[in-house]
């Protein structure tokens, strides 16, 4: 019995010592994964969002308001790091060097209307493209106010 | 390994007055969880607190009776000169093993026959109680690996008093201990960890391997929570199925077999 | 052989020529028709899209169905137009409104499409006994049943829906009736967003991963619902999300993995309901301003779990209560405690699910209520009602069962006999 417990501990010494690395993102699974805010199922998997802890658990948001959200209700301490979906090429791309556009007529699962770009070029494009929004740095989305344009 | 050995040890069981005392105690709580939820509760499939207090029961009490009865009944042996005796005949320790393993596995099953058989007496004028197959098969399954836990324990106590501590001990860390001990980890690990942590001591504890089977083979490992569900969808694989198997084969040769090494050496002292 | 060619050429034929035809038919039909027409259509099927700008009524027959490549029906600034007993065969919408007031669409029933009815910006339309049966699989790939967008006065009744991403989606819209709705098996049976003064009545949703979807709403009353069934991982009945002044009563929520999540919900009651073999009844965030009373609490495992501010749990029944009434009136004499330790470490860490109602969470429970000294500061019921226990006996024989059972009963009292 103690030979069992004494295996049981190095086993989770491993294991906490296997899931020590660099903040990845990790891959979602459309089966299980739901919004840590909003509780909706990540359908739309273009517009998700994820948060990468320091002690390597990680969360995952539908939406970027909603990322944005708990980054608001619960601080920056203990994240190791975000991530969002890419607009054009939907690959993630680090929220602190996004660049991001507002336009109330983008749509977004939960409508708030903010798609990211990995870079201030395509953000700028896009904008050209479209002919209306506006333009965001990741500083603006702390005080940017969510969700209110549509009522 | 003949059967007049066998028959022999049954009776032995049968005839002592703590299975009685267990039988009576095991049909009567068991009967009156079924009629609750049967009276209680409309006809549902889904995981319940009753059917939970159903699950509970066989979870705590079983292994209870097993745990003390098994490892006492090989431990009065080896106390009262018995096993000495039959070491001087030509007779194999595996068989001994075997023999134990077979009668107190079909004491128990008789047990359990007994509480499902008055149940559905009882059921029967009362409109059919649901008792489902994979319920029956869950307790077989129990039976199984807790006799063969019993008969090691049994073999490594000196005498009835510290099989019954050992017992009583292994019964309290596997239904309690066990689980307190990884929530209160999970109180200062992060989640993904607590997550395999538990993945990893399920399989290493038989009851929780039971309680996992149960929400296996009745389909409602969604109970359980999203962080298993890449664990359940394994288990319905035939891979999964094949170490299923496998980790459960193991749960019940590998206690038999150190029963037999152990009873091995004692005779050699 | 030859026979069967020719025969299938023929039928190709006579397939092609009618469908051609009739596509010309219904559109020019509708052209030429004066504003305000009624035009009653054949037992036949003819090809979409359909496209209507003015007033008009399309009144089918039993079998009279239009099949599209694209969307079926098309109306486009249009007031009291009227689409009745049609069947929709078609591969993307069925049925399009954009702009377009006082209209109803009755009596339709569409099959495997990617979508059934899609309106934006519409005013004062009534949709009614529409079936709407989507394609099989994952509900990520598909679209919803009924989609309203920046509408108003909308009615939705009698639908009947399955097997879409979410039954009703309604978004950015004021002043929605949906009442006698059957859906099931989709992602959400009910999604609304940003969208004012609802009313949800007598619906029965039941095995979607949420039955009811509110978020971003002012004004909801939920009544008379039957929401059942929604017991997948991640799945719950009601889900509240960013809501104010919703009323929540005489619903039946049973069976599901969490009956209701309530998350910043502002000035909002739950009273009459019955909350019934359940996972978790109510699981609160951010709700402290919630009064939840009068409902029954039956056979769920966790009666309520919540953040630290909990919410108002005050006359409820709960069939896991064990105090006693010795002034007999109605109401326990000790309050009731729905806060359990083991719960609240499941709000914190849903991992810990893992371990719900296990043998060693049964005992800590039990632990928790005799050494409640400490009372716990939320989620205490101090006036509850009385739990009307309905254990009935019924006598009634199930006669294979008694058998087996006498069986059984016979083989082991002959082997214990021979053995002792």
């Amino acid at each position: 019995m103690k030979n069992k417990i004494l295996a049981l501990v190095t086993l989770a010494i491993v294991l906490v010592g296997c899931s020590e690395q660099s903040y990845e993102p990790k891959e979602i699974n459309p089966e299980t994964a739901i919004c840590k805010i909003c509780n909706m199922s990540i359908t739309e998997m273009d517009f998700a969002g994820q948060i990468i802890f320091k002690n390597g658990d990680h969360d995952v948001y539908d939406d970027l308001g909603c990322l944005v959200e708990y980054i608001l209700e619960s601080g920056e301490d203990k994240i190791g790091a975000a991530y969002i979906k890419d607009a054009q090429d939907h690959t993630w791309i680090d929220v602190k060097e996004a660049t991001y556009v507002y336009a109330s007529d983008i749509w977004t699962p939960m409508n708030y209307g903010v798609l990211a770009f990995a870079s201030k070029e395509q953000a700028n494009q896009y904008l050209a493209d479209q002919g209306t929004g506006k333009l965001l740095a990741y500083e603006d989305l702390l005080t940017f106010e969510w969700g209110i344009h549509t009522h | 390994m003949d059967k007049q050995m066998i028959r022999l040890e049954c009776k032995q069981l049968v005839r002592s007055k703590w299975v009685q005392i267990v039988t009576v105690l095991f049909v009567v709580i068991f009967i009156s969880i079924l009629m609750i939820q049967h009276l209680a509760m409309p006809d549902v499939t889904g995981f319940t607190r009753q059917s939970a207090s159903l699950l509970n029961i066989l979870l705590f009490l079983l292994p209870l009776f097993m745990l003390t009865i098994g490892s006492m009944n090989i431990a009065s042996d080896v106390e009262t000169g018995w096993f000495g005796l039959l070491k001087t005949y030509p007779l194999k320790v595996r068989h001994y093993t075997m023999t134990k393993y077979i009668a107190l596995c079909s004491v128990f099953s008789g047990i359990v026959i007994l509480a499902i058989s008055m149940a559905l007496l009882i059921g029967g004028f009362l409109g059919g109680i649901r008792l489902p197959l994979y319920f029956v098969l869950l307790t077989v399954m129990m039976i199984m690996i807790f006799n063969a836990i019993s008969l090691l324990i049994g073999s490594l106590a000196k005498n009835r008093l510290h099989a019954l501590a050992i017992g009583l001990g292994i019964w309290s860390l596997f239904t309690l201990l066990y689980s307190y001990i990884v929530m209160a980890i999970g109180t200062v690990v992060a989640e993904h960890i607590l997550r395999k942590l538990v993945m990893v001591l399920m399989h290493l504890n038989p009851l929780e391997w039971i309680r996992f089977s149960y929400f296996l083979w009745s389909k409602q490992t969604a109970v359980l929570g999203p962080a298993f569900y890449d664990i359940s969808t394994f288990y319905q694989t035939l891979v999964g199925i094949g170490v299923y198997m496998l980790v459960t084969a193991v749960w019940i040769v590998l206690p038999l077999s150190m029963t037999s090494i152990v009873l091995k050496n004692r005779g050699q002292k | 052989m030859k026979r069967f060619l020719y025969l299938s050429c023929f039928l190709l034929f006579l397939g092609f020529g009618q469908t051609a035809f009739a596509s010309n038919d219904l559109q020019s039909l509708i052209d030429e028709s004066p504003a305000g027409a009624t035009i009653y259509l054949e037992n036949k099927s003819y090809d979409g899209p359909i496209m209507i700008t003015k007033p008009i009524t399309l009144i089918g027959k039993e079998k009279t169905s239009i099949q599209s490549e694209s969307i079926g029906v098309q109306v486009v600034e249009a007031a009291n137009v009227h689409l009745q007993s049609l069947q929709f065969d078609v591969l993307k919408t069925a049925i399009e409104l954009k702009n377009v007031k006082k209209s109803t669409i009755t009596n339709v029933a569409i099959d495997n499409s990617n979508e059934g009815i899609r309106m934006f910006n519409a005013e004062n339309i009534h949709v009614n006994g529409i079936m709407i049966k989507g394609k099989s699989g994952h509900f990520a790939t598909k679209k919803n049943g009924i989609g309203v967008y920046d509408s108003r006065d909308i009615e939705i009744t009698g639908t009947n829906i399955e097997n879409v991403q979410d039954g009703l989606y309604i978004e950015n819209t004021m002043d929605i009736f949906a009442q006698k709705n059957i859906i099931k098996s989709g992602r959400y049976g009910i999604h609304l967003m940003y969208s004012d003064d609802i009313t949800l009545t007598e619906n029965e949703i039941s095995k979607n991963v949420t039955g009811l979807m509110v978020m971003m709403v002012d004004g909801i009353t939920i009544t008379h619902n039957q929401i059942q069934k929604q017991n997948e991982l991640n799945s719950n009945g009601l889900f509240l999300y960013d809501v104010k002044n919703a009323t929540v009563a005489k619903n039946e929520l049973a069976e599901n993995t969490v009956a209701s999540i309530l998350q910043n919900v502002q000035i909002s009651k739950i009273t009459n309901n019955l909350f019934c073999i359940n996972g978790t009844a109510i699981q609160a965030t951010k709700a402290s301003e919630v009064v939840v009373t009068n409902n029954t609490f039956m056979g769920n495992i966790l009666t309520a779990r919540s953040d630290s501010t909990g919410f108002h749990l005050t006359g409820n029944s709960y069939d896991d209560y064990d105090g006693k009434d010795y002034d007999g009136d109605g109401i326990g004499d000790t309050p009731y405690t729905a806060v359990k330790s083991f719960g609240q470490w499941m709000v914190r860490k849903p991992v810990y699910q893992y371990f719900i109602e296990s043998p060693s969470v049964v005992m800590l429970n039990l632990m928790d209520q005799q050494g409640n000294n400490s009372a716990p500061v939320v989620l205490v019921d101090t006036k509850p009602k009385l739990f009307q226990s309905s254990i009935k006996l019924k006598f009634k024989l199930h006669v294979p069962q008694l058998i087996l059972g006498l069986i059984c009963l016979i083989f082991i009292v002959v082997v214990g006999r021979k053995l002792s």
